[in-house]
């Protein structure tokens, strides 16, 4: 290697200058004229931004549910907006409500309300969504493992309020597959999980056909510390796999790939991050046409939220991360991306201030207004380089999809930490170069502010009361409800669980019957248990 | 914590005192300053427990069935006492340890002791430190002693020395099945098991083994057993036959196998001859010594000659 | 005798955050430095993370956060392992604390705090300094 060499940031190595040589010419062959046509590696739509721009999806939520209606509403002033101009909140739950614990669970001391929004029932959802009418509004539910159960409370709060179910919009965060090597939530068995996914996947189809139903969140393997060839490879490996579920439950395979949207991370290397997601728009829709047989060839099209990168974020001059992140607003941008979070600069110290808050949400509208890139759809296509570097991604994910099929597949994978140890691994490398000063973190190891320190200050933080409100809330609720009710309704759940019958039906009514998430949560794992996890560190030296 | 007199910290470990016998592990392990004389107290006392050793490839398994096995004899009214150990790296010492054994539900139950070791630059990952902390264990408070150690080779044939009865332990789809399983383990296996055997290749990967122990362990009737900790199936069979197996044996106890013990006695000459015969010996005998050195190198006399005199000097 | 005894650590997750990307990197980087390290993984109770402590006998114990609620948590760990009689044992806190939070942490008895983006070398330097100072204190009764 001399110092002239150059990679990308997944260690793809460069040339100096691409020319018409580069693309190779059976990919050449294939490779569409248009965007809006397969194999959509030009984007899904042909008129790209024209029509609509990206969807503004900032994830928001923290403290009890009315702090966070107020923070929506806050958003929505500043110009958020949702798909065809509908309201948009995307809402990130508390560390609890992601595990499945209630607020007095032992285990959620000290951690109720600390980063994201707190619910235990579906009166924290009523007083959540007060005055966002639900069939005016495009919805996110980050909620990781609780992704079905919470999916139930918003369908029951629809219920409650008279709105047609078909007219729900929106995503859910319904994919323990990654979640189990992810964000590592307390979780059922793999079997059971892949299940329960499933099941919340097929009642959607049904009763909310506009939903998206299946989060493939690439993104947090970035954040674990994958490379954008792992970040695609492996998560296409497991979107796969969600479709192999969902067909096992009856359902067709375009009916699955509907209900599925990524979420991809745009990051430290702006060429790499945008043909990444080209190349996975085209290995997806190869998979789904030639593997599945989809006929109908718009449900072969991946369907993406990016968001910026979290972890490219420094606590050390927190300002410098508003140039970070308006460069990758450019690339999430020009990959074609339907939807995106813009992080704050603060973020990587805690929960954003509005300040920062409205200054990510002017980001977006920046790049939207001020840039022209919404003109014209994949503007970079047919640029030597960009070409070049998609054909190669595509080629290493493929690659990385093999390995996971010769493993013995997503499940064994899993079962292994195989995801994890390959992420920890890469990790690991990424950060030597770092600590060597072979690659520069400007402001961490290189052009540092003498008195530049890695401590913030304090941007955000729930006061106590606030926990004590949901504690006291969550009891006097368990309390004062009609008690055989929701015993009953326990029950059903169980019983549905242990006979492989629907259960999101089973869920939806123990909302209504005011059953919290922790119980319904409990109820599920007093039947199919609880899966153990490893504890694994990078073991390259 | 206090330096406490060793027989009290022995007494203490006895009377199933944990932050005891934690510490004295350390100084076992550490040979740290007065670790001699207790040593020396721990072997007056009475061995009474046995050491099963679980050995195999990465990714077989070995550490949710243990947890299983561990389950099974928490239910039979045992303690049980576990020491994992893990490669320390060569270059700088240091170690990823034993997390593995900590995930199960046994953390919380008092009735478990769960300790993990760096090999510590001992090629197949079982030091002699193992052997004495294993010894230790035996004479704790605990009923059941398990050593676990990842299987790099060396390490199972290691294992064999310390271990009452050796458990190998398998599971399908780890590559090319057998050849995960390297020379040498065949031969010190008693138990050999087929885990995960929920998995659909478990069947053809037991007969395989059958084939290979018929081939390669003649003479030795080795059972393969099937398990399958998430069905928990086979656990029961499983800890029954070791039972049987250690009612039959003789305890592999270090400080009941004279083999071992002669071999830590020669150990010991050597390093105390070392030690006297080195430049801060007493100012008398390095004279004496100097004498000899002298007379081997005008080649007065030869090297069997010089040690016999060397030995009646030390005497 | 051990020309340098190896230091054994311990690393945890307490509660309910699950970014293990930092603490996996800092666990490597420790090992790579020749110290021992126990990590528990994710969801840890402070009384089975003083259980672990006993048992290893480890020399130093580093907690890892990001999602606040250092304070109170380290605060029971500190207190969980006094109740197991190895209140001794040095505690160190890493992640993302807010400025305002070192000083309440030093006053529960927290030997070091560590930012994002502290090179490892500098910790595991720290952590020498930590357990030799903690080793050469006077012994309190368990």
């Amino acid at each position: 290697m001399s110092d002239n060499d150059r990679f990308t940031a997944s260690g793809i190595g460069l040339k100096p200058y691409y020319t018409r040589e580069d693309f190779a010419e059976t990919t050449e062959a294939r490779r569409p004229a248009m965007p809006g046509k397969p194999d959509y590696s030009r984007g899904i739509f042909e008129q790209g931004y024209r029509s609509a721009p990206w969807i503004e999806s900032f994830a928001c939520g923290y403290s009890l549910p009315e702090e966070t209606n107020k923070r929506a509403k806050f958003l929505a002033r500043t110009g958020q907006k949702g798909f065809q101009g509908r309201a948009s909140i995307n809402l990130v739950f508390d560390r609890p409500t992601f595990c499945g614990l209630d607020s007095d669970h032992p285990l959620a001391e000290s951690e109720v309300g600390n980063i994201g929004v707190i619910i235990d029932s579906l009166d924290d959802m009523e007083r959540l969504f007060k005055d966002f009418p639900l069939d005016n509004l495009n919805v996110g539910l980050i909620v990781d493992r609780s992704g079905p159960f919470i999916m139930a409370m918003y369908i029951a709060l629809a219920d409650r309020q008279g709105i047609p179910r078909d007219k729900l919009r929106g995503i859910v965060t319904n994919n323990p597959l990654t979640d189990m090597f992810c964000s590592k939530t307390p979780m059922f068995p793999a079997q059971a999980s892949m299940r329960l996914m499933a099941d919340c996947i097929a009642f959607c189809a049904q009763e909310t056909p506009k939903f998206n139903t299946c989060r493939i969140n690439a993104y947090n393997t970035r954040e674990l510390g994958a490379n954008a060839i792992q970040e695609v490879g492996f998560n296409l490996a497991i979107a796969r796999a969600v479709v192999k579920e969902g067909v096992k439950l009856g359902m067709t395979p375009d009916d699955v790939a509907r209900r599925i949207n990524y979420q991809f991370s745009q990051g430290p290397d702006f060429f790499e991050d945008i043909c990444k997601v080209r190349a996975a728009r085209r290995i997806w829709t190869r998979i789904l046409i030639d593997e599945f047989g989809i006929k109908d060839h718009t449900a072969a099209r991946l369907k993406i939220h990016s968001q910026t990168a979290g972890s490219s974020l420094t606590a050390q001059e927190p300002l410098n991360n508003i140039a970070r992140i308006a460069i990758q607003v450019v690339q999430a941008a020009l990959s074609g991306t339907q939807s995106m979070h813009v992080d704050a600069y603060d973020e990587a110290l805690g929960i954003p201030t509005e300040e920062s808050v409205r200054v990510a949400v002017k980001t977006s509208k920046i790049v939207m207004h001020e840039t022209g890139i919404c003109n014209v759809a994949d503007p970079l296509g047919g640029s030597y380089y960009v070409e070049a570097l998609t054909d190669e991604i595509e080629r290493r994910c493929v690659e990385v999809m093999d390995e996971v099929e010769r493993l013995g597949g997503v499940a064994v994978a899993l079962d292994t930490g195989y995801f994890e140890q390959e992420i920890a691994n890469t990790s690991y490398l990424e950060n030597r170069e770092y600590e060597s000063g072979r690659k520069i973190k400007v402001g961490v190891n290189a052009y540092r502010e003498e008195n530049s320190s890695s401590f913030g200050e304090v941007v955000f933080r729930p006061d106590d009361a606030v926990s004590a409100i949901a504690v006291k809330r969550v009891k006097q609720l368990r309390a004062q409800r009609d008690q055989k009710a929701a015993q009953a309704c326990i029950e059903a759940i169980k019983q549905a669980v242990r006979n492989n019958e629907p259960v999101m039906p089973r869920y939806v009514e123990a909302a209504k019957a005011n059953v919290t998430l922790g119980e319904m949560v409990s109820a599920v794992e007093s039947v199919v248990g609880r899966f153990q996890y490893m504890p694994i560190i990078p073991n390259v030296a | 914590m206090t330096a406490l007199p060793q027989a009290e910290l022995l007494e203490r470990m006895r009377a199933g005192e944990i932050g005891a016998l934690a510490r004295i592990i350390s100084i076992v392990e550490n040979e740290r300053p007065g670790f001699e004389p207790l040593l020396r107290g721990l072997y007056a006392l009475p061995a009474r427990s046995n050491a099963i050793g679980f050995t195999g490839p990465p990714g077989a398994g070995k550490s949710t069935l243990i947890n299983a096995v561990i389950r099974c004899l928490r239910q039979r009214g045992k303690t049980v006492g576990i020491i994992a150990v893990d490669p320390s790296s060569p270059i700088t010492g240091g170690a990823i340890l034993g997390d593995r054994i900590r995930m199960g539900e046994h953390v919380k139950d008092d009735g478990v002791f769960a300790r993990s070791l760096g090999s510590r630059g001992h090629l197949g990952g079982v030091s002699r430190a193992t052997r004495r902390i294993v010894d230790l264990l035996r004479r704790s408070c605990l009923d059941v002693v398990i050593v676990e150690t990842v299987g790099t080779g060396q390490s199972e044939v290691e294992i064999a020395k310390i271990a009452d009865v050796k458990l190998v332990v398998n599971a399908p789809g780890l590559g090319d099945d057998i050849q995960a399983i390297k020379a040498g383990i065949l031969e010190i296996a008693d138990i050999m098991v087929v885990n995960k055997s929920d998995l659909p290749a478990a069947a053809s990967t037991k007969r395989h083994l059958e084939m290979m122990l018929m081939l390669r362990a003649a003479n030795r009737d080795v059972p393969v057993l099937a398990t399958s900790p998430l069905r928990n199936e086979g656990i029961e069979a499983l800890v029954d036959t070791a039972e049987s197996l250690l009612a039959s044996r003789i305890p592999l106890d270090s400080a009941s196998n004279r083999a071992d013990i002669r071999n830590m006695i020669a150990e010991h000459v050597a390093n105390t001859a070392r030690r006297r015969l080195g430049l801060d010996g007493d100012p008398a005998l390095a004279a004496q010594i100097d004498a000899l050195c002298d007379a081997f190198a005008v080649g007065e006399l030869g090297m069997n000659e010089i040690t016999a005199r060397a030995l009646r000097l030390l005497a | 005798m051990q020309e340098k005894p190896i230091i054994r650590i311990l690393l945890a997750k307490p509660g309910l955050c699950t970014h293990e990307t930092g603490v996996k990197l800092l666990a490597a980087g420790l090992r790579d430095s020749g110290m021992e390290v126990i990590y528990t993984g994710v969801f840890q109770e402070k009384d089975n993370i003083a259980r672990v402590a006993l048992q290893e006998d480890v020399d130093v114990v580093g907690l890892s956060y990001l999602n606040g609620g250092h304070v109170a948590l380290t605060k029971g760990v500190i207190g969980a392992l006094q109740e197991v009689g190895r209140g001794d044992i040095p505690v160190i806190v890493g992640g993302i604390i807010p400025k305002a939070d070192i000083e309440p942490l030093h006053a529960i008895g927290v030997a070091g705090v560590y930012g994002p983006g502290t090179a490892i070398p500098d910790i595991a330097e720290d952590i020498r300094r930590i357990v030799r100072e903690a080793s050469a204190a006077p012994a309190l009764a368990p």
